[in-house]
């Protein structure tokens, strides 16, 4: 398993993947704020005070981290930093559908359009997974920072 | 839980984490300052503008009426909110309800009349408004008190031009509790 994961090919495609997501994501959100604001305060999970903050930090948290990850900076601490927003919108997702809510992802801006169900719990864990591997198994190879 | 151990087995610079996370935040505040389509640090409420007299609501040919003489100005500032009593006095005099709710539970029942217009299915569905004139009165409503989607889609129709939007706030669920009229495509 461990020399499957040393492949340094297969640590730069995982890290391309994950990178170009979050740059996705990032780009989406920030094009339409208001947009994001409004889905992230249907979530009901942020007093009212803080959802426009988080919705202007995290979708640049995101792009940022994308960036210094598909260029091979910082792998592991960029993994880190994915790995734990896409847990804390796993925990998010997963209140508001025991919840019962029918609310929009707000995953990739509104313009995607996706709803939350366990699809989306599912497409996150598999994520999630990629994210550990880097934290793990460091990713260098094509990297700026290697040496 | 211990996150040196982590840092340790997996050596991640915690710092260098930290350090990331506050230069984006700072490059989110910043660009967010200086984009004209930003949005405020503190998300204001969207309060409802209650409809108070019910004398103010019109049947259809009268706001038509009113809306020619006044040459096509608005009448309103916002889509209004309605009580059920509002929605009931406008429903008998055939003002024409927009379901903002999922097409499937349209189909499962809804107002008797009502068109559907799901909100997050806008781009798909807005083609029933073609044959819709902006100067006719609608209401929006969804399940009830829990959901905002009669407010979002009343907002839309309103910026859309729709000049009297009224927004049936108490849903389908009142409405049903009240036997009033229903109907199913099932």
């Amino acid at each position: 398993m461990n020399k499957l994961f040393i492949n340094n090919y297969l640590l730069l495609l995982i890290r391309i993947f994950l990178a170009f997501i979050f740059i996705y994501a990032g780009i989406e959100k920030i094009s339409n704020p208001s947009a994001f604001s409004d889905a992230v305060n249907n979530y009901k999970l942020l007093p009212l005070h803080f959802v426009n903050i988080f919705a202007i930090i995290l979708p640049w948290t995101e792009l940022v981290a994308g960036i210094l990850l598909l260029f091979g900076i910082l792998v592991k601490e960029n993994s880190f930093i994915i790995s734990s927003l896409i847990i804390i919108f796993m925990i998010a997702i997963g209140i508001s559908l025991i919840r019962g809510l029918n609310i929009d992802c707000g995953c990739f801006g509104t313009s995607a359009g996706s709803k939350i169900g366990l699809l989306k719990l599912g497409e996150n864990l598999f994520l999630v997974v990629l994210g550990f591997i880097l934290m793990k198994y460091d990713s260098r190879f094509l990297s700026i920072s290697s040496s | 839980m211990n996150l040196n151990k982590i840092s340790f087995n997996l050596k991640i610079n915690f710092s260098s984490v930290l350090i990331i996370v506050v230069l984006s935040s700072l490059l989110g505040l910043t660009t967010n300052y200086l984009n004209y389509q930003g949005i405020p640090l503190i998300k204001s409420e969207r309060v409802l503008n209650w409809a108070t007299d019910s004398s103010e609501i019109k049947n259809t040919e009268e706001i038509i009426e009113d809306n020619n003489k006044t040459n096509s100005e608005a009448k309103f500032d916002e889509a209004a909110a309605i009580t059920l009593k509002q929605a009931y006095a406008l429903y008998n005099k055939n003002v024409l309800f927009v379901d903002a709710r999922d097409y499937v539970e349209y189909e499962i029942g809804h107002i008797k009349g009502a068109i559907s217009l799901p909100y997050y299915e806008f781009d798909e569905y807005k083609s029933v408004l073609q044959s819709i004139s902006k100067n006719t009165p609608l209401v929006t409503y969804c399940d009830g008190r829990d959901c905002d989607l009669s407010i979002m889609l009343g907002d839309k129709l309103f910026e859309l031009g729709y000049k009297q939007v009224y927004i049936f706030f108490d849903g389908w669920i009142d409405w049903q509790d009240n036997n009033y009229p229903v109907e199913s495509d099932e």
